[in-house]
C-alpha cells in the first residue's frame, strides 16, 4: 500500500479495533473525519521512514479525551495545522511527515487526517504496534527517547506545551489538564528524525493493520474454521469461545477497571476470567494464565462479528477471546517493565500467546 | 367514569382488547381489512359495544410508523438542520455519512453555529443568536421541520431551547422545531441524526396522528392517546409528533409488558414466539435488556434505544419425534438470556406460544396466554418513563450526590411524561466507566418509570 484512499479505510479501522486490544475508541467520529479529509484532499502516501533524509524530522500525532466527549465536541480540523506550527516553532524547522503513535481504532485514523491535510506523506509505522493507554510506553521510550516535550492543541485552537524531568507521568500531566481543555486535545509528543522511526519504530504497522482487518473481514464470526487465514497472519490464537456472566466495573477510584467472567459455550465447567483496564491486560482459564498485557487481547462479538471496547460489554453476549503476539521488543525484560502486567499494577507472570513466560 | 383502557396493536392485522387498569381484559376484537384506518375503526366498533365511549380514560396504541403505508422516501420532509457547536465538531458536517437518496430529500439548509456545551456544563461558546436568526429566515419558506442538535445538549439544553425560540419566532408554530436533549445516547452525530430524521418524519406522522384522533372523536372517544415505544413504555401523542422514531418496533416492547403485567413479574426472560420465530428477551426490574452500540435506521446512525433480543427459529423448540427437548442453540439463548440474572423465571406468550415445548427443567415456567393479545394488553397497561443519560463528574460533588441528582432528574422527566409520583418505581441505574481519562468520571444511565396518573 502506497496511497491510502477512502476503500482502504474500512479494513484499516477493522484492523485498529483488533490491536486496540479492547479499548483504543470508538471509530465513527474519525472514519466520517478522514472521509471527509480525503474527499476533499485526496489521498495520503505512506512511505517507509528510511526514504527519507535520515535527519528528517517527523511529526507525531494523536488525539487525547475519552470516548465519550471525543464523540461529542470533536475536532474542527484546523487543529492540525495549529499542533504542525506549534511543533515547528519549538523545533526550528519544518516536519517532513507525520508519524502514527499507536494503533487504535480512534488513533490510526487520526494522523492519516493530519498527513492529508497538511500536504505531508504518512509513515507507515507506529511507535506501540497496537493500544496503549500511555504515551510513554512506546519503543521509543524501550530506545530512551524521551516523550518531552508535549503539545497540546484544544478545539479553540489554543496550543500549550510542557516538558517534564520525569517521564513516567508524561500521560498524567496530559490527563490532569485535558479535563480544563475541554477534555479532548489533538497532541504531538517525542521530537524525533526519520532515522530515529525506522531504527525503533513499528514497520508497516497501517499495512499489517489493513491486512489484519480485510482477513478478519472475510471470516464469518459463527465459523470458527473461518479464521483460519486471520490467525495464521497476525500468529493469533482464539483463547475462548464464551457467554458473558459477569461484569465487575470500578473507576470510582484510580485506574478504570473491571473483570468480564465468560462460562465456555461447551458448559458452564470453564471460566475464563478478564481483566481490563483501558485495554484488556490479563486473561485466565480455571485460574491458568493463557495471555497477558503486552500480547493483544482482543473480543470478538459472535452474533455481529463487531470487534468489542471491554467498556461495552455487556452480561449474555457470546463473545470470541482472540490473542495475538505483539513486537518481540515488548517481551524484553526492559519491555515487560514499560508494558508488562506489573506496569498496570497486575501481579502476575508475563505470559505470551502460546503459554510461555515472558 | 373514565375506568377503561383500550390497548391496539396495529400491523398486517389489528388487535384490540379492552381493559381495566389491572389487566383483566373485558373484550377483545381483531381487525384484517387491508386498509389499517378501516381495521382500527372495525376494533373500536366492537369494544365500543361493550361499554360507553366516555368511560374510555386512556388508549394506547403500538404500531404507529405501521399504520403509515407510504414508503420511506415518501414519509420524510425536507428539514433545516442546525448544529450548535462552534467552533468544535466543523470537521463533520451533518448528515455526513447517509445514504445519499435519504440525504436526498431531507437535507435543505444545514448550519454549524457557535454555541453549546463542554461535558461538564460551561459553554462550548456563546450561542451566537444571530446566526441562528440567519439559519431561521435561510429556512423560510423550504423547510417542513427544523432540527437543533446542542454539542452536550443532554448536560444543558439551554443554546437547544433559546436557538428552538428564535427559531419559531421566524417560522411560526406550523413549522415543527425538534430538538437533541431528550435524547438519551452518548455522540453528538448520532443524536443529530436522530434529531433530523425525526424532525423529516414529524409533519408526515402529524398528519397519521391527526387521522388517528378524528377517527376516534368520530367514535366519541375523547381519551388521552399514548403510543408504545420501543422498550414498552408510552410517549404522548406530542412527544410523538417530535420523536416519531421512539414509537418505531414497539411491537416487541408490548408483548413484553403484557407478558410482565400478566406474570406479575419485574424480572424475567420473556419470550415471545410468533411468525415462525421465538423473541428471547432479558428484563431486569421492569426494563427490558437494551443494546449498547448504535442502532442503524434506514442506513443512518442514530442513538436510538433498542431491546437486545435474540432470534431462536420456532422448529428448535417444537417436540422432534418423541424428543420434547429445546435444541442445542436453543438451550444456548436461554442461557445467555439468564447469564448473570440467577435462574430467572420464563414467561412464554404469543400466538404460538402453545407450540414451544416446555423451556425450563423446572417449574419456573409462566405461560399466562392470551395468545395473540398480549402485545394489545401490554399496550393498555404500559407505563410512562423518565431517563436521564449523561457524564456526571465525582470530583466537586461526590459520586453519591450525582446519583442522586440523576435520580431526581429522571423522577422529574418521570412525572412530566404522565407518571403517578404516588406510584414511581425504584430508579434504575446503569453505569459506564470512561477510559482514557484520569478525572473520576462516569456516563450514568438512569430510568425512572411508573404507572400513568389514574383519570
Amino acid at each position: 500500500m502506497h496511497d491510502l484512499g477512502i476503500d482502504d479505510i474500512a479494513d484499516l479501522v477493522l484492523g485498529a479495533e483488533v490491536l486496540g486490544s479492547g479499548g483504543g475508541g470508538d471509530s465513527h467520529v474519525p472514519w466520517r473525519m478522514l472521509v471527509g479529509t480525503l474527499a476533499e484532499y485526496g489521498p495520503v502516501r505512506l512511505i517507509n521512514a528510511d526514504e527519507l533524509p535520515a535527519d528528517a524530522p517527523l511529526l507525531p500525532v494523536l488525539a487525547g479525551g475519552p470516548p465519550g466527549a471525543l464523540a461529542e465536541t470533536f475536532f474542527n480540523g484546523h487543529e492540525f495545522g495549529r499542533l504542525r506550527e506549534t511543533v515547528e516553532q519549538q523545533i526550528g524547522q519544518p516536519c517532513a511527515a507525520v508519524l502514527p503513535v499507536q494503533l487504535g481504532a480512534f488513533n490510526t485514523m487520526i494522523p492519516l487526517i493530519a498527513a492529508a491535510r497538511l500536504g505531508l506523506p504518512c509513515i507507515d509505522a507506529d511507535i506501540m504496534r497496537r493500544c496503549f493507554p500511555a504515551v510513554e510506553m512506546t519503543l521509543f521510550m524501550l530506545a530512551g527517547i524521551r516523550p518531552s516535550p508535549v503539545f497540546m492543541v484544544d478545539m479553540w485552537g489554543m496550543g500549550t506545551m510542557f516538558a517534564t524531568q520525569r517521564d513516567d507521568v508524561v500521560s498524567t500531566l496530559i490527563r490532569t489538564s485535558l479535563p480544563h481543555l475541554g477534555m479532548v486535545a489533538l497532541i504531538s509528543t517525542y521530537t524525533v528524525t526519520a532515522e530515529d522511526c525506522a531504527r525503533f519504530g513499528a514497520r508497516r504497522a497501517l499495512t499489517d493493520c489493513a491486512s489484519i482487518g480485510r482477513l478478519l473481514r472475510s471470516t464469518s464470526s459463527h465459523d470458527l474454521a473461518s479464521y483460519g487465514d486471520f490467525l495464521r497472519y497476525c500468529s493469533g490464537r482464539v483463547e475462548f469461545s464464551g457467554i458473558v456472566i459477569d461484569l465487575v466495573r470500578d473507576w470510582r477510584e484510580g485506574t478504570p477497571h473491571g473483570t468480564i467472567t465468560l462460562e465456555a459455550v461447551e458448559g458452564p465447567a470453564r471460566l475464563m476470567r478478564l481483566e481490563h483496564q483501558h485495554e484488556n491486560l490479563v486473561a485466565a482459564v480455571d485460574g491458568e494464565l493463557v495471555v497477558t498485557v503486552p500480547d493483544v487481547i482482543a473480543l470478538i462479538d459472535v452474533e455481529s462479528g463487531v470487534v468489542m471496547q471491554s467498556a461495552d460489554v455487556v452480561e449474555g453476549q457470546r463473545l470470541l477471546v482472540i490473542a495475538i503476539p505483539t513486537d518481540a521488543r515488548w517481551h524484553t525484560p526492559a519491555g515487560l517493565e514499560l508494558v508488562g502486567p506489573q506496569a498496570f499494577g497486575l501481579d502476575v507472570t508475563p505470559t505470551r500467546v502460546g503459554g510461555s513466560g515472558g | 367514569m373514565a375506568e377503561w383502557r383500550i390497548g391496539l396493536v396495529v400491523d398486517s392485522r389489528t388487535v384490540g382488547v379492552l381493559t381495566d387498569g389491572t389487566g383483566t381484559v373485558r373484550a377483545s376484537a381483531y381487525g384484517f381489512d387491508v386498509d389499517r384506518r378501516t381495521s382500527i375503526a372495525e376494533v373500536l366498533d366492537t369494544l365500543l359495544q361493550c361499554v360507553s365511549a366516555e368511560s374510555i380514560g386512556y388508549v394506547m396504541i403500538t404500531g404507529l410508523a405501521e399504520i403509515a403505508s407510504a414508503p420511506w422516501h415518501e414519509r420524510l420532509s425536507p428539514v433545516g438542520a442546525l448544529r450548535l457547536a462552534a467552533p468544535a465538531t466543523l470537521s463533520v458536517p451533518p448528515l455526513s455519512g447517509w445514504p445519499s437518496e435519504k440525504a436526498a430529500a431531507v437535507r435543505d439548509s444545514v448550519a454549524v453555529v457557535a454555541g453549546g456545551h463542554q461535558y461538564d456544563g460551561t459553554e462550548v461558546s456563546a450561542l451566537d443568536e444571530t446566526a441562528v436568526a440567519a439559519f431561521a429566515h435561510r429556512c423560510r419558506n423550504r423547510v417542513a421541520a427544523v432540527a437543533i442538535t446542542g454539542a452536550n445538549a443532554q448536560v444543558d439544553s439551554g443554546h437547544e431551547q433559546r436557538a428552538a425560540a428564535i427559531a419559531r419566532e421566524v417560522l411560526g408554530e406550523s413549522v415543527p422545531v425538534v430538538t437533541s436533549s431528550g435524547l438519551g445516547g452518548m455522540g453528538l452525530l448520532e443524536r443529530e441524526n436522530t434529531t433530523v430524521l425525526d424532525a423529516a418524519l414529524s409533519p408526515h406522522i402529524s398528519l397519521l396522528l391527526d387521522g388517528v384522533t378524528q377517527l376516534l372523536r368520530a367514535k366519541e372517544v375523547t381519551a388521552d392517546i399514548y403510543f408504545t415505544s420501543a422498550d414498552g413504555t408510552l410517549l404522548t401523542a406530542s412527544d410523538v409528533a417530535r420523536h416519531p422514531l421512539r414509537a418505531r418496533r414497539a411491537a416487541r416492547g408490548a408483548a413484553i409488558t403484557g407478558a410482565l403485567r400478566l406474570a406479575a413479574l419485574d424480572d424475567a426472560v420473556v419470550v415471545e414466539a410468533i411468525d415462525g420465530y421465538v423473541y428471547i428477551t432479558t428484563v431486569v426490574e421492569g426494563t427490558p435488556q437494551e443494546n449498547l452500540g448504535p442502532v442503524q435506521v434506514q442506513g443512518v446512525r442514530t442513538c436510538l434505544p433498542e431491546v437486545r433480543t435474540s432470534a431462536v427459529r420456532i422448529d428448535e423448540l417444537r417436540t422432534r419425534g418423541t424428543v420434547a427437548r429445546p435444541s442445542g442453540d436453543a438451550r444456548l439463548a436461554l442461557r445467555r438470556a439468564r447469564a448473570g440474572h440467577g435462574a430467572l423465571p420464563v414467561i412464554v406468550v404469543g400466538p404460538d406460544a402453545d407450540e414451544v415445548i416446555r423451556l425450563d427443567d423446572g417449574d419456573n415456567e409462566i405461560r399466562p396466554g392470551f395468545g395473540a393479545r398480549v402485545g394489545a394488553i401490554g399496550a393498555a397497561l404500559g407505563e410512562v418513563s423518565g431517563t436521564v443519560d449523561r457524564i456526571f463528574r465525582f470530583t466537586e460533588t461526590s459520586y453519591p450526590d450525582c446519583v442522586a441528582q440523576a435520580r431526581r432528574m429522571a423522577r422529574e422527566s418521570a412525572i412530566q411524561a404522565g407518571a403517578d409520583p404516588s406510584r414511581l418505581r425504584r430508579p434504575r441505574v446503569r453505569e459506564f466507566p470512561l477510559t482514557y481519562i484520569s478525572t473520576r468520571c462516569a456516563r450514568m444511565r438512569v430510568t425512572v418509570s411508573g404507572p400513568l396518573v389514574r383519570v
